[in-house]
C-alpha cells in the first residue's frame, strides 16, 4: 500500500506544489524587488554586481518622500477620488 | 421657481386635485428616472461634443484655421499610416494581454480551489499584484527590465543563459513584449479570481460521481470544469479585451509607445494625437471609430451574457 501511497504523493507534490512556487515566485518577486530598491541609494541600485538584498539598508527615501510631497493631502486626494468612485 | 408654479395646481382643493390625478400619473415613473435622464444627458454631452469636434480641423497650434471639414478627419484615419501599424500593435497588445493571464489564471483558480496547507494566505498574496497601483507596477517592471541595470538580465547573465545584458524595453523586437509582461502579473489575478469564484459553485458530488465511474483528472477538467466555466470565460474574456484596447496605461509609463513606434498601439496613438499633436478634430474622428468599433464587441458581450445565462437557468 505504502508503494502507490507514495508515488500519488510525488505526483501531488509535482502537480500543485511546484505550480504554486512559480507562481508565488512570479507575483511577488516584482513587489520584493521593488520594496529592495526603496531602501537603498541610487548609488547602491546601480551598483556591479547588482545587490539582491537591500544592503546597506537605508530609509532615506522614505524621508524624502514624505519630505517633498504633502502626504496628507495627497492621501486625502486618494481617499476622495475613491469615495467619488465608489458613490 | 416660476416654471415649476406654473405646472402646479393653483388651488390645494380636493376636487381639483383628483381631476388632475389621470393626467399626472403617466408623469410619475419619468420624474423617478429624472436622474438617469441628467446621467444620460452628461454622457450625450461628451459624446456629442466629440461627434461634433470630428467634422472640424481644430489644431490647438492654428486655432485662426478652425474650420468645418465634414468626413475630412475620419477620410484621414483610412489615409494614415500609423492606422495600420498601430492597429496591427492593438491585436498584438489585446491577444498578449487576454490570452496568457486567462490561461494563467485558470490553471492558478484550479489549483487554488485544491485543499493545501495554508492556503487562504497564499490566496491573498498571490492575488496581491491586482491591489498594485499601475503606476508602481510599470515602474517596477521598467526597472526589472531595464538593459544595464535591471534585474532580469542580471540573473539570466549568471545563470549563464545569456552572453550580454539585452535592453529589453529599448529594442523595437522585445519592447512590446516588456509591455505586455508587466500587464500579464497585473492582469492574471483577475481572471483567477473571477474563474475562482465561479469554481466554487461547480457542485462537488458532479465530480464524486465521475470520480466513481472512473473519470482521471484530466478528464474531469475537460468535462465538467472547463464546459463549467466557458460561459464566464468568454464573458470576462469580452469584457476585458474592451478594457485592455482602451488601455494606455502601460505604454505611457513603460515606453512611451517607442521605440521607433513599436508599442504604439491605437488608443496610444489617438492619446498622442490628442495631447502631444493638439489635433483635436483628428482625435475625435479617431475616437469614434474607436467608439463604434468597441459598441459592436459589448453588443456580442450583452448577446453572449444572455446566451450563456440562459444556459445557466434552464
Amino acid at each position: 500500500m505504502t508503494g502507490p501511497r507514495i508515488a500519488a504523493q510525488a505526483q501531488r507534490t509535482i502537480v500543485i506544489r511546484v505550480p504554486l512556487l512559480l507562481f508565488g515566485f512570479f507575483t511577488l518577486f516584482p513587489i520584493y524587488w521593488l520594496a529592495r530598491s526603496s531602501f537603498m541609494t541610487e548609488g547602491d541600485l546601480i551598483a556591479v554586481p547588482l545587490r539582491y538584498l537591500p544592503l546597506p539598508f537605508t530609509l532615506i527615501n522614505y524621508q524624502e518622500a514624505f519630505r517633498q510631497m504633502n502626504m496628507t493631502r495627497v492621501m486625502l486626494n486618494s481617499l476622495i477620488v475613491a469615495g467619488a468612485l465608489a458613490c | 421657481m416660476g416654471q415649476t408654479d406654473a405646472t402646479l395646481p393653483r388651488s390645494a382643493s380636493a376636487v381639483q386635485r383628483r381631476a388632475r390625478t389621470p393626467d399626472a400619473r403617466w408623469l410619475r415613473p419619468y420624474l423617478y428616472l429624472l436622474p438617469v435622464f441628467a446621467c444620460l444627458a452628461f454622457f450625450a454631452y461628451n459624446v456629442g461634443l466629440a461627434v461634433y469636434e470630428s467634422t472640424q480641423y481644430h489644431v490647438l497650434a492654428y486655432p485662426q484655421a478652425r474650420r468645418f471639414v465634414g468626413f475630412d478627419n475620419f477620410a484621414r484615419i483610412l489615409t494614415d499610416p500609423m492606422t495600420a501599424l498601430s492597429f496591427q500593435h492593438s491585436l498584438v497588445w489585446v491577444v498578449g494581454t487576454m490570452l496568457p493571464p486567462l490561461l494563467l489564471g485558470l490553471s492558478l483558480a484550479v489549483l487554488l480551489n485544491q485543499p493545501f496547507h495554508g492556503r487562504a494566505l497564499y490566496r491573498t498574496l498571490v492575488l496581491s499584484p491586482w491591489a498594485i497601483s499601475g503606476v508602481v507596477s510599470a515602474m517596477a517592471w521598467s526597472w526589472i527590465l531595464n538593459g544595464p541595470f535591471g534585474v532580469l538580465n542580471d540573473t539570466l547573465v549568471r545563470l549563464g543563459l545569456v552572453a550580454t545584458r539585452h535592453p529589453w524595453l529599448a529594442d523595437p523586437t522585445t519592447a512590446m513584449a516588456g509591455v505586455i509582461l508587466a500587464s500579464i502579473w497585473r492582469g492574471f489575478p483577475f481572471f483567477a479570481i473571477t474563474l475562482l469564484a465561479d469554481l466554487q459553485t461547480i457542485p462537488e458530488d458532479v465530480y464524486e460521481a465521475a470520480e466513481i465511474d472512473g473519470a482521471g483528472p484530466w478528464q474531469r477538467f475537460w468535462h465538467i470544469t472547463l464546459p463549467m466555466l466557458t460561459g464566464l470565460i468568454v464573458l470576462t474574456t469580452l469584457l476585458r479585451a474592451i478594457w485592455t484596447f482602451n488601455f494606455v496605461e502601460n505604454t505611457f509609463l513603460m515606453t512611451y509607445g517607442g521605440p521607433a513606434s513599436a508599442t504604439t498601439t491605437w488608443a496610444f496613438y489617438l492619446f498622442q494625437v490628442f495631447f502631444d499633436a493638439g489635433d483635436i478634430g483628428y482625435a475625435a474622428a479617431m475616437g469614434i471609430a474607436l467608439f463604434a468599433g468597441l459598441i459592436g464587441l459589448a453588443s456580442v458581450y450583452i448577446r453572449l451574457a444572455r446566451h450563456f445565462n440562459v444556459e445557466r437557468i434552464s
